[in-house]
């Protein structure tokens, strides 16, 4: 895989899409979605910008929280997508999808990689 | 510094900040539990308390909107925050006769839910079951936060004066003796009531009295607020009061269940759950 | 749930503090009622005055009844607001010891009264007998007013359980073993110990069972308020105690 330095820039604005998105393909804790964030290519994102993000979330109703019983210890907070959440997330999909498609556009023929 | 102590910190900034204790707790736990899988330190994941705390709590304050006296009109729809209330498949029977049967509810951060429905077809009794009074034969209810409950009569002590209900009620809210007065005085003059210079409840006419039991329910600013038919003795004044105060509550991201029969309130509110009778078998 | 309710044992004794004062509020509030109950035992003296012995003896069983009979109303009186308070915050063993604390201490107030009275009106050969007689009688009329006030649902099922108690333990002939199984009758035992000396009444015996009927009682009545106070209907989500 190529290493590519992210911009925290970016991540910061399309850090939760990404979280929505993630927690589509399956409830998860917070250290999870870190992981998986990590293991999807965007990057490695800083633990002090992802419980913010959650939080937020959380309070608009686009994710719902349930504790778990962890192993041994306290309890989990796993979070899961809401109906207003999936809508949020379709609808913010579309508009990434025409937004990046636009991107792509100007930047034809530029970098180093070129497709 | 050490997780513990970076921690706790953490929870002072947050408490300072006005969180809700179970705001505070469930945060501390979440990131005690990803400080033990992630490993490193404290001040290397998140930086230091207060600076984070600043963050979190800034997460959790809502985006101003834009203050009004009447409820969320269709279309307007304002976003309704983190769940506070889940009942799922409630059923109570009394006496073999049955209330309440799989009964679901769901009521979040800000909204204001009326529970509604003829006479006798269960809205009191769902709504002890949720404050814990009464225990469902099937089905489970889950609260977040902390509970102020308003029944509909009695839950008062005849011989002593609003003012002591107000330091009882007020001390497991964390107010002391003089506190809980003057929060409990504010909260009654809301509803146009002087409640310091009240006599004992046994003289209280029945609307004063449950002015004060929303008094004491919203005493102490709990997360979610369960009241039951407790405008039904008001007079106009007092009830237009009444709603100002509850949609107040509201508007501050409380969860606010009312239980109510009368067609007025079917306005003034962001949802309604009609409860109906079962029918015969 | 903890039974302290995790806010601290020290917390929860100030708390205790705080409903017995309330307790006491309440019941000196009420002015008529309390005049009768202290007027009760009172009479029940009078009416025997000239005679030592029985004067003593129906004092003492007068004030069993009283006590009994306030602390039995005081918890009535109770039994809402504290299922309220539980919901709150409130721990239910801190309402429930405030209460009691409060009962006890306006016995013993009543108690210290008679027993001067006692002291001025009556040829005594044992004060600190009858000292003892009274306080006895006063704990064991706060446990089974309190054990009645949590078991009665209605007043008048209460009021009747006191008037059977009461009434049993004077008309049961003092040597059967229904007098013997009734809360009140180390009551009679002490109160003859204080009178007629220790060769008639045993200081031990009586004693021994008012301590065996008060544990009975403060269990039961720690039991039984457990049950009705600290239900607990719902689950609380909480970080600290998933499921």
């Amino acid at each position: 895989m190529v290493e590519v330095n992210v911009p925290s820039a970016w991540l910061r604005g399309i850090l939760d899409l990404c979280l929505l998105a993630l927690v589509a393909s399956g409830e998860a804790y917070g250290y999870e979605l870190m992981r998986r964030l990590e293991g999807s290519g965007i990057g490695p994102v800083p633990g002090g910008s992802l419980y913010p993000a959650l939080l937020r979330l959380e309070e608009q109703g686009l994710l719902a929280a349930d504790w778990r019983a962890g192993d041994g210890g306290p309890g989990r907070k796993y979070y899961a997508l809401t109906p207003e959440g999936r809508r949020q997330l379709d609808v913010e999909a579309d508009t990434w999808r025409h937004f990046s498609g636009a991107l792509q556009g100007l930047l034809t023929g530029v970098g180093a990689g070129t497709p | 510094m050490s997780p513990d102590t970076w921690l706790e910190e953490l929870s002072h900034e947050l408490t300072a900040r006005g969180l809700p204790a179970i705001d505070v707790a469930g945060i501390v736990v979440e990131l005690h539990g990803h400080l033990a899988e992630a490993g490193g330190t404290p001040l290397g994941t998140f930086g230091p308390p207060a600076a984070y705390a600043g963050q979190l709590a800034a997460s959790l304050r809502p985006r101003p909107q834009p203050r009004s006296s009447a409820p969320s009109v269709a279309g307007s729809r304002r976003r309704a925050g983190r769940l506070r209330i889940r009942a799922e498949g409630v059923t109570l029977a009394y006496r073999r006769r049955p209330v309440l049967h799989g009964v679901d509810l769901a009521v979040r951060a800000g909204e204001l839910v009326l529970l509604t429905g003829r006479n006798g077809v269960g809205k009191s009794t769902l709504l002890r079951v949720v404050a814990g009074l009464a225990v469902p034969q099937r089905g489970r209810v889950t609260v977040h936060g902390s509970v102020g409950y308003a029944p509909q009569s009695g839950g008062l002590v005849e011989h002593l004066r609003p003012a002591e209900h107000f330091v009882l009620f007020g001390r497991p809210r964390g107010l002391d003796g003089d506190r809980a007065r003057r929060s409990g005085a504010r909260l009654a003059e809301q509803l146009g009531w002087d409640a310091l210079a009240a006599p004992v409840v046994g003289e209280l006419s029945g609307g004063t009295r449950q002015k004060l039991n929303v008094v004491l329910a919203g005493l102490g600013d709990p997360d979610v607020l369960l009241l039951d038919e407790p405008y039904q003795g008001l007079d106009l004044d007092s009830t237009r009061r009444f709603w100002d105060l509850v949609w107040a509550w509201r508007d501050a991201r409380r969860a606010v269940l009312v239980v109510s029969h009368a067609r007025d309130a079917l306005g003034r509110v962001d949802q309604v759950v009609e409860l109906q009778a079962p029918v015969a078998a | 749930m903890s039974a302290t309710g995790g806010r601290g044992v020290g917390r929860d004794l100030g708390d205790a503090a705080v409903a017995g004062r309330m307790t006491l509020r309440g019941l000196l509030r009420r002015r008529t009622s309390l005049a009768l109950l202290v007027a009760l035992p009172l009479a029940f003296y009078l009416a025997r005055q000239q005679q030592v012995g029985q004067s003593i003896r129906f004092l003492a069983l007068g004030l069993a009844w009283a006590v009994s009979t306030a602390a039995f109303f005081a918890a009535a009186a109770a039994r809402d607001v504290e299922r309220r308070l539980t919901l709150s915050g409130w721990s239910w063993w801190s309402l429930v010891a405030g209460r009691i604390g409060a009962l006890l201490a306006l016995g013993a107030t009543l108690s210290g009264g008679y027993l001067l009275l006692v002291a001025v009106d009556q040829p005594v050969r044992d004060l600190g007998g009858v000292g003892i007689d009274l306080a006895t009688t006063t704990v064991l009329a706060v446990l089974v007013g309190s054990f009645l006030g949590v078991v009665a649902r209605r007043e008048l099922e209460g009021a009747l359980g006191l008037f059977i108690v009461s009434g049993l333990q004077f008309t049961a002939d003092p040597p059967s073993t229904l007098a013997r199984v009734l809360p009140f009758w180390s009551t009679r035992e002490l109160g003859t110990y204080a009178i007629d000396g220790p060769s008639f009444g045993s200081l031990s015996d009586g004693l021994l069972h008012a301590a065996a009927t008060a544990l009975v009682l403060l269990l039961a009545v720690t039991v039984l308020s457990r049950r009705a106070l600290d239900g607990g209907a719902r689950s609380r989500a909480s970080p600290l105690a998933a499921r």
